[in-house]
């Protein structure tokens, strides 16, 4: 294989490619060409991206210690000596917005690493067994879904105690009903397509169609739900943050601050609102990212 | 067309009074009623019919892709009314109306060639792909591709080269060239006439253009609302041997909008 | 042909993806008179793109070009979008191959048509709800009251093209573009569905433009036919002296079909050429 780029673009697009990792690649990168044509969604993605490089390189990156506290300048405007301005306890903002990028990104992390297998697992055993076994699950299911995501997140804290932990427990717990439900619609779609009759008639087990038929072709739409949810998953963190259920003080959580920053809304505003712009540019940044991952996810568009 | 040699007259496929229905209580409603009918080793029998008659339903009954009763349903010598082993697999494979649906989207054609090995555990697998893909004249450069990068005809051929895996006995061919553009169609059936020529498959073949079953079988069922109207020679259907009205009509309605008109004014040669 | 009633001159569309220009077809020309004008090609040959283009259809990222596409005195090209409202459904119409695509799945079947007409002839509704009723009689529906308020997702197939057919027939267009239209049905519902829709054409003096890959039917129902292969018109031939192509790939195509009366034992394969 030649390296230049010339023959690296050749390489992925040739008609006809040499190996199955061959074919893999191109497929990443017919996946990739399609979502760079989506100029928001490269948008989303380098936000994203840079929220990454931040999270890990905080420590050199961060002016100030997070939790350091400087009563002698509690509340400073922006300046040049602190970007963001400082919040009550003279901590600098910026720093501890930073920082809680860190947190940020592992409760998207981890709910969506708990949410996605849980949601496509129950979705698809309902959706391809069918009868009293969908009953069952989707009676679960629409339980979980009747009751506000933040109300029932609450009820878990509450029960749990306040922690960042619980929060994420919680905020999981009521993530995966949605992809649940997807992951059934498109496994009863999928069930009656004739590759699926295909591979009933080599004589495969039910738990193998499932498992290596059915929910890798769900895995796409799954992903782009849990991203397009990943907004709601970051301000029900923050929401929980905000009520003093989720990240406890002086944990730099971002709803946490915003929280705070309401006892100051009206002689210093930016202790509020600059965690609270995080929260929407990160927010936005995942939607505009599942949005084009839905375009270049679809194979419908080929 | 079914070389003489190889047609022996021992049924290979027996049913008799298949019985399927769909729905329960009220909705149910019987799709196909009291079938009979047998395919004897190394031919094409031909399921003629129209939408909704029940004869793509008939196919997925001997497969038991849908639940049915039948007093009498032999396939290879085994009854199979209770549970099909793998072993029926193995003998029995089925090509779909549509390649493009019947192909999984996301796997690579080898990949669609080796799933049916590695569940069915046939020895030598990839050694059989490879001649499984010759024998349907595929190219190996398109070993690595997608369905959706071949054509309608290449998609076919990798659907019959995975059926021929397991090296059947019985091939179901659900409208296989209903899908393709008439000279694909051309290819496949002529493709499907030399793989029986090699290795004497049997083929059950549903379709509802009676120029194909007129090309590919020598007897064929005609089934109108879930029944069998008649089952009779294709000779036989072609030159007036219809004795059920539906029949007369199926034929009179191909005939006069389907067929070159210069051929139907002279009788069926009965060459061959 | 003096005054036909639409006049197509070198169309061209294109599409630029990816992978370089596309030409989905690449300067088509006929004129259509009060005639059953067939355009057989397979799949890919352009001939869906071609009667699309014709109602300014096409998909946004087709790029469409003509010397002009004239209907009467409205070049179709030029034409504003309020003028193409009014001519598609109206002046033009299209039965599409799958007619539940086409129909509202949560209005009645007899609503839609009557909604048609009322659009058309600005009546009443009851009167619309005569007509429509009378429409389902005229295609041959048994029973046109109680399908008057079936729902489309009760309808079969032949039933489906039946009211499409009266749908579009409802608002008396002058020309009527039927893509693939009896392709999925039946052999004993395509006889009447043509039947029907030769009859139409006769008493109602429309044109038709009868888009299909299969070419003994195009041949027995047409009066003209046009071949299309890759964008192009290769031949075009009067129905009845299909047999006198001089095409190599309308010879290939007319050999390559399963004969009911002639028995082969190999079809013979159409060989492409890249030049056609």
């Amino acid at each position: 294989m030649s390296t230049d780029s010339k023959g690296l673009t050749a390489w992925l697009t040739t008609e006809e490619p040499s190996s199955a990792s061959h074919a893999a690649f191109q497929n990443v990168w017919h996946v990739w060409t399609r979502l760079a044509s989506n100029p928001l969604g490269i948008a989303g993605l380098i936000i994203i991206l840079l929220l990454v490089f931040i999270a890990i390189f905080v420590p050199w990156l961060a002016p100030y210690s997070p939790f350091e506290q400087n009563l002698r300048e509690t509340l400073v405007a922006p300046n040049s000596q602190h970007l963001l301005g400082t919040d009550e306890l003279g901590r600098d903002i910026l720093s501890r917005i930073l920082w809680g990028s860190r947190i940020t990104l592992s409760i998207v992390a981890i709910v969506s690493v708990i949410v996605a297998p849980i949601g496509l697992i129950v979705g698809c055993l309902a959706g391809y067994y069918g009868g009293w076994l969908d009953t069952v699950l989707m009676r679960i299911t629409e339980l979980f879904l009747s009751f506000p995501s933040l109300i029932l997140a609450l009820a878990f804290v509450a029960a749990l105690g306040p922690s960042l932990n619980n929060a994420i427990i919680a905020i999981a717990l009521t993530q995966w009903p949605p992809i649940a439900r997807l992951a059934r619609a498109e496994s009863l779609s999928l069930r009656n397509r004739d590759h699926i009759s295909a591979v009933r008639l080599m004589g495969a087990s039910n738990l193998r169609i499932v498992l290596s038929h059915i929910a890798p072709l769900c895995v796409p739409s799954v992903i782009v739900r849990i991203t397009l949810n990943m907004a709601g998953i970051i301000l029900t963190a923050a929401g929980l943050g905000f009520l003093g259920l989720g990240a406890q003080p002086p944990s730099p959580e971002w709803g946490a601050m915003v929280s705070t920053g309401r006892r100051f809304m009206l002689d210093s505003w930016w202790v509020g609102t600059m965690p609270g712009l995080s929260i929407l540019t990160v927010s936005l940044a995942f939607n505009l990212v599942g949005d084009a991952l839905r375009d270049a996810l679809d194979p419908r568009q080929e | 067309m079914v070389n003489d040699n190889m047609t022996s007259q021992t049924p290979i496929i027996e049913i008799q009074n298949l019985v399927v229905t769909f729905g329960e209580g009220d909705d149910e409603r019987r799709a196909v009623s009291d079938v009979s009918f047998s395919v004897n080793r190394g031919e094409t029998f031909g399921l003629v019919g129209e939408s909704g008659s029940g004869k793509s339903t008939v196919l997925r009954a001997i497969t038991g892709l849908v639940s049915n009763q039948a007093d009498v349903m032999r396939v290879a010598g085994e009854d199979v009314r209770a549970r099909r082993g793998k072993d029926f697999y193995r003998k029995v494979q089925m090509v779909f109306q549509d390649p493009y649906e019947a192909l999984h989207p996301r796997h690579t054609i080898w990949r669609q060639l080796m799933e049916p090995a590695r569940i069915l555990h046939i020895p030598d697998a990839e050694a059989r792909g490879h001649a499984a893909l010759d024998s349907v004249g595929l190219s190996r450069t398109l070993l690595w591709r997608y369905p959706h990068q071949l054509s309608g005809g290449q998609r076919q051929r990798v659907a019959i080269a995975r059926a021929l895996m397991s090296q059947p006995d019985i091939l179901l061919l659900d409208e296989p060239t209903s899908a393709l553009d008439v000279s694909v169609q051309a290819e496949i059936l002529n493709l499907l006439c030399d793989l029986q020529d090699e290795s004497g498959l049997t083929y059950l073949m549903v379709s509802h253009d009676l120029g194909v079953v007129a090309h590919m079988c020598k007897r064929t069922a005609v089934m109108h609302a879930g029944m069998i109207v008649e089952t009779l020679d294709v000779d036989a259907l072609i030159n007036g041997g219809a004795t059920k009205s539906y029949t007369k009509k199926l034929i009179a309605a191909s005939e006069a909008y389907g067929e070159d008109p210069r051929d139907i004014a002279q009788p069926r040669a009965s060459s061959n | 042909m003096d005054n036909p009633l639409l006049s197509v001159r070198d169309l061209r569309i294109s599409f630029h993806g990816a992978a370089g220009v596309f030409d989905a077809v690449r300067g088509v020309s006929f004129d259509l008179g009060r005639e059953k004008l067939g355009i057989v090609g397979e799949s890919g040959s352009g001939k869906s793109m071609t009667g699309r283009a014709i109602m300014r259809l096409s998909p946004p990222a087709a790029i469409v070009r003509a010397e002009h596409i004239r209907l009467g005195d409205i070049d179709i090209l030029q034409a504003s979008e309020r003028t193409m409202d009014a001519i598609r459904g109206r002046r033009i119409g299209l039965i599409m191959q799958d007619p539940k695509y086409s129909l509202n799945p949560v209005v009645t079947v007899g609503e839609q048509i009557a909604e048609a007409y009322r659009i058309h002839a600005r009546s009443s509704v009851s009167d619309a709800r005569q007509r429509a009723v009378a429409m389902l009689g005229a295609v041959q529906i048994r029973d046109p009251e109680r399908v008057y308020r079936m729902y489309p997702h009760e309808m079969s197939g032949g039933m489906g093209q039946r009211i499409m057919i009266a749908m579009m027939l409802v608002s008396e267009p002058e020309i009527l573009i039927a893509d693939e239209a009896t392709s999925a049905l039946d052999v004993t519902v395509r006889l009447e569905i043509l039947n029907l829709l030769n009859d139409l054409v006769e008493k109602r003096g429309l044109g038709l433009i009868f888009i299909s890959h299969d070419l003994n039917l195009v041949r027995r129902f047409c009066d003209r036919v046009l071949i299309m292969y890759r964008g192009r018109v290769v031949e075009t031939l009067k129905a009845g002296e299909l047999d006198q192509a001089t095409h190599p790939y309308t010879r290939g195509l007319l050999e390559a079909m399963p004969r009911i009366h002639v028995p082969r034992k190999r079809l013979p394969v159409l060989k492409r050429d890249a030049a056609w």
